[in-house]
């Protein structure tokens, strides 16, 4: 009984794990600041872009199609190499790794092949993590910055937003509650031209304006 | 959408930091590419990052000013190609008949965000590569008879580790942002070359705006910094960059990468570059994304308020040039004596030494400077009287000159003359509102009561009185060593008195003129009066107490007219009669009493009143150093004592009158 019970949790934990990894992923245009790819899943593979895209973050370098995989894990993230590699090592601040690894908030993870990606986890209260090319590399489709998006997102005139907005006035938070994206902010707020109460359900390609910003979500 | 890209606030003013932009993310206006997000604003019109319909990266700049002229430099550009230029790829009219220019995206953060995170400057291979890297993109626009004309850290960005120029080809406002935004067009004060003051645009002021760069890379700041436009400008047409904190060879060439000759700087972009080290490998350095390196859009309402400086130059270009070499002069003298770098006491002890070897050899340079003012007395009568005539001869105007190379010369021409006509504008009504606000002071000052006046001039004729004790102190202990005589108390009492009524005779015809439009000659015939009583006030004092009243010879000659001596060689009565009137004649005196003046004390008002009174005892021969001494005390116990208003306080008054 406990035993089936435990099955079928995990099952369903499988479940959204797929569900989240494949395809939860879109784009979040800012005007004035950026772009930038977020991915909702809890598990993202990194690689090269392929066409069957089964790759969550693709990088248009001299990578192998599943090249690493970064894991959720309760607040932080764990970096997986795929497999072992005997030509592509990959290192954490230099230190080469040889099997899952935490990651810690500054670390610059170097794929080999001269991908250098540094992490951070600018929010002390939010799992969200943030990824940014160190090289030249560039992400498929090009986007500034990566966003793993845990629970909540946040864009704001703070250096501890995971998106610095400096021009800004206030906060806007994106935040997800069972599939939903919510986004929520002090002040006006039109999504898809739609007057809200500043605080709405958004689409996964949803229009959001306030007084001082426009943001644009696309899915992929 | 009620939430457009022209929002305005409550007060009329864009929104602080207001990133709106006309076409959201995801519309179409241009066929064939989809508007993924907005990058800056500039002078020009928008600049967004698409993406073609093929997958195509773009920038997609929009030219709101839809003149044909502005297209062209842009058309002559189209097919240049370099590694270090910002490739443009074409120009297409959308349904709103809006031109876009369809170039290159370059994602790299620009040499502003970099020279920002090194504020005390960049290690010197990062700017050799930078340098080398705009060398070639800049010397290859030249060769093409293209002139960038504004070249500045902001149009300077760097992809995967090239330097890529941009924004070359288009024709450029002129502001005075130091810093804007990567996709900014509007040209900045500091990276300008003196010689666009006169509409000169060849390829020197490319070169230039190199030098000024290198600079800014090396040291992290811009040779030339100041609080307005104007300062700016005045620096870079006279000012000498501080080059001490460069090494070699860097110094000569921002030396004469700077040189205010545009002949004497380098003829060609690869002479300067020639003279610098070789580019260590590698490319530029690829900063990761922080949310300083995101472009910024220019704060719009400040730039539009600021647009054009040219203006202040050209009028003052029409001075007399003496006057002008000379103040130029002096400016330098004043900015060389700010800048050095010596303790403030060993400042004070060397100035003290200057004015005493000064005083000490009056006789030698006071002849030499007396005669020359006297040339240039006549020598500016002459030309006070020429000039007029030489400009109805039909001298020709100031224009820009005529284009020597790079598109569209007479869109910057029209340009500059575009902005000094909303330059002037804007001073113009600058100047009402300053009007407005003063003569509202004015009136305030007119319709204060006759019993507040005179409140008001008792008050101030006490202070006065005050005042003169301390001044008359300290100026009969500076004149006795002059004299070689020791101090009378009878000497310093003299000085008071006089002075104090000086003072007043300035004071009581000034409260009565307060705030009030009068005609100068009645004033003048007034104080003439004035004078005239004071005159024989002093001598009749200088009897009554016995003053001796020892004249130095340092101080002046035996002036031009005799019959000033009694037989005992005692002044006459003459002598101060003739002093004192000509002294309250020839001045404005009921200025440095007027409420409104700048400062409450102003050295230079004390300077001026004294220079003419030793002027006048050159002609009036006067007991020196005694006439000095009171023209200054009363010009000073004058100031000291009439009332003043703060700036605060007319600000206040200034603000509520907007």
């Amino acid at each position: 009984m406990m035993k089936s019970t435990l099955g079928r949790r995990n099952a369903s934990q499988a479940d959204t794990v797929a569900k989240r990894s494949s395809n939860q992923r879109f784009l979040l245009w800012i005007d004035g600041v950026g772009g930038f790819l977020t991915l909702l899943g809890e598990r993202i593979v990194v690689g090269q872009p392929s066409a069957e895209g089964a790759v969550d973050l693709p990088i248009r370098a001299d990578l192998s199609r599943r090249h690493c995989i970064i894991r959720r894990e309760q607040e932080g993230y764990v970096l997986e190499p795929v497999q072992a590699l005997s030509n592509r090592e990959i290192r954490i601040d230099a230190q080469r790794i040889e099997g899952p690894t935490r990651l810690a908030d500054g670390n610059v993870i170097d794929l080999g092949q001269g991908v250098k990606i540094k992490f951070s986890q600018p929010h002390a209260l939010s799992a969200t993590a943030r990824l940014v090319m160190v090289s030249h590399h560039k992400t498929q489709p090009t986007a500034d910055a990566v966003l793993l998006m845990s629970d909540t997102c946040i864009l704001g005139p703070n250096s501890h937003c995971h998106v610095p907005c400096k021009a800004w006035q206030r906060d806007v938070v994106l935040y997800r509650r069972d599939d939903d994206l919510i986004c929520r902010t002090q002040g006006p707020l039109e999504i898809d031209s739609q007057a809200t109460d500043g605080h709405a359900t958004i689409g996964r390609n949803a229009r959001i304006e306030g007084e001082d910003f426009a943001i644009r979500l696309e899915s992929l | 959408m009620s939430l457009n890209a022209t929002k305005v606030s409550e007060e009329g003013k864009p929104l602080a930091g207001a990133t709106k932009f006309t076409h959201p993310s995801g519309s179409r206006p241009l066929d064939g590419y989809t508007i993924k997000r907005g990058v800056g604003r500039g002078g020009f019109g928008e600049v967004y990052f698409g993406e073609s319909d093929g997958g195509k990266e773009v920038a997609l700049k929009l030219i709101r000013r839809n003149l044909e002229v502005e297209l062209r430099g842009v058309r002559e550009c189209l097919n240049l190609k370099h590694p270090n230029l910002v490739g443009l790829y074409d120009i297409k009219s959308d349904d709103m008949d809006d031109r876009w220019v369809v170039m290159e995206y370059v994602s790299g953060e620009s040499l502003e965000a970099l020279i920002d995170r090194h504020p005390d400057g960049m290690l010197r291979d990062d700017v050799l590569r930078w340098m080398h890297g705009m060398a070639a993109g800049v010397a290859y626009l030249h060769d093409h008879g293209v002139v960038h004309r504004d070249l500045k850290p902001g149009n300077i960005l760097s992809d995967e580790g090239t330097v890529k120029i941009g924004d070359y080809g288009l024709a450029k406002f002129i502001s005075c942002s130091r810093r804007s935004g990567q996709t900014e067009s509007i040209g900045t004060i500091h990276y300008m070359a003196p010689e666009i003051a006169n509409g000169r645009y060849g390829r020197e002021i490319d070169i230039y705006a190199l030098g000024i760069m290198l600079y800014e890379m090396l040291t992290g700041n811009v040779p030339f910094e100041g609080e307005s436009v104007g300062e700016v400008l005045m620096k870079h047409l006279t000012a000498e960059p501080d080059l001490g904190v460069l090494d070699e060879p860097y110094r000569t060439v921002v030396a004469r990468a700077m040189a205010k000759d545009p002949e004497k700087r380098f003829r060609s972009i690869s002479e300067m570059i020639a003279q610098l080290p070789n580019a260590p490998a590698g490319g530029v350095a690829r900063a990761a994304y922080t949310p300083a390196d995101g472009p910024r859009v220019a704060d719009s309402a400040d730039e539009q308020d600021q647009v054009v400086p040219a203006v202040a130059i050209s009028e003052e270009t029409d001075e007399e040039p003496v006057a002008q070499a000379v103040r130029d002069g002096w400016r330098n003298i004043q900015s060389w004596w700010a800048e050095l770098k010596l303790h403030a006491g060993v400042k004070t002890l060397l100035l003290v030494l200057v004015i005493l070897g000064l005083i000490g050899f009056s006789e030698a340079w006071v002849p030499v400077l007396f005669s020359a003012l006297l040339i240039y007395a006549v020598y500016w009568v002459v030309r006070a009287m020429v000039s007029p005539v030489m400009k109805a001869s039909g001298k020709p105007p100031r224009v820009a000159s005529p284009p020597v190379n790079g598109p569209s010369q007479e869109v910057v021409a029209q340009r500059i003359e575009a902005a000094q006509f909303v330059e002037r504008r804007r001073q113009r009504g600058k100047h009402r509102r300053r009007h407005s606000w003063r003569d509202e002071l004015r009136t305030t000052l007119v319709e204060k009561s006759v019993r507040d006046k005179l409140a008001e001039l008792t008050g101030s004729m006490l202070l006065a009185a005050l005042a003169a004790v301390p001044l008359s102190i300290v100026m009969c202990i500076f004149a006795t060593p002059a004299l070689g005589t020791t101090l009378q108390i009878e000497q310093a009492i003299w000085i008071a008195l006089v002075g104090t009524v000086g003072a007043w005779a300035v004071m009581l015809p000034s409260k009565r003129w307060e705030g009030r439009h009068g005609d100068d000659g009645v004033r003048r015939f007034t104080m003439l009066v004035a004078g005239l009583a004071i005159g024989a006030m002093a001598c009749g004092l200088a009897g009554l107490l016995m003053v001796e009243l020892p004249d130095s010879n340092d101080f002046g000659g035996q002036g031009l007219l005799s019959g000033f001596h009694a037989a005992d060689g005692t002044p006459t009565m003459l002598p101060y009669l003739a002093y004192f009137g000509f002294l309250f004649v020839i001045l404005r005196w009921w200025r440095i009493a007027d409420p409104l003046r700048t400062v409450r004390l102003s050295l230079w008002s004390t300077v001026w009143c004294v220079a003419w009174a030793w002027l006048l005892a050159q002609l009036w021969w006067f007991p020196q150093p005694w006439g000095l001494m009171l023209a200054g005390m009363i010009a000073m116990s004058t100031q000291l004592a009439s009332p003043w208003i703060p700036h605060e306080e007319r600000i206040g008054k200034q603000e509520a009158d907007e």
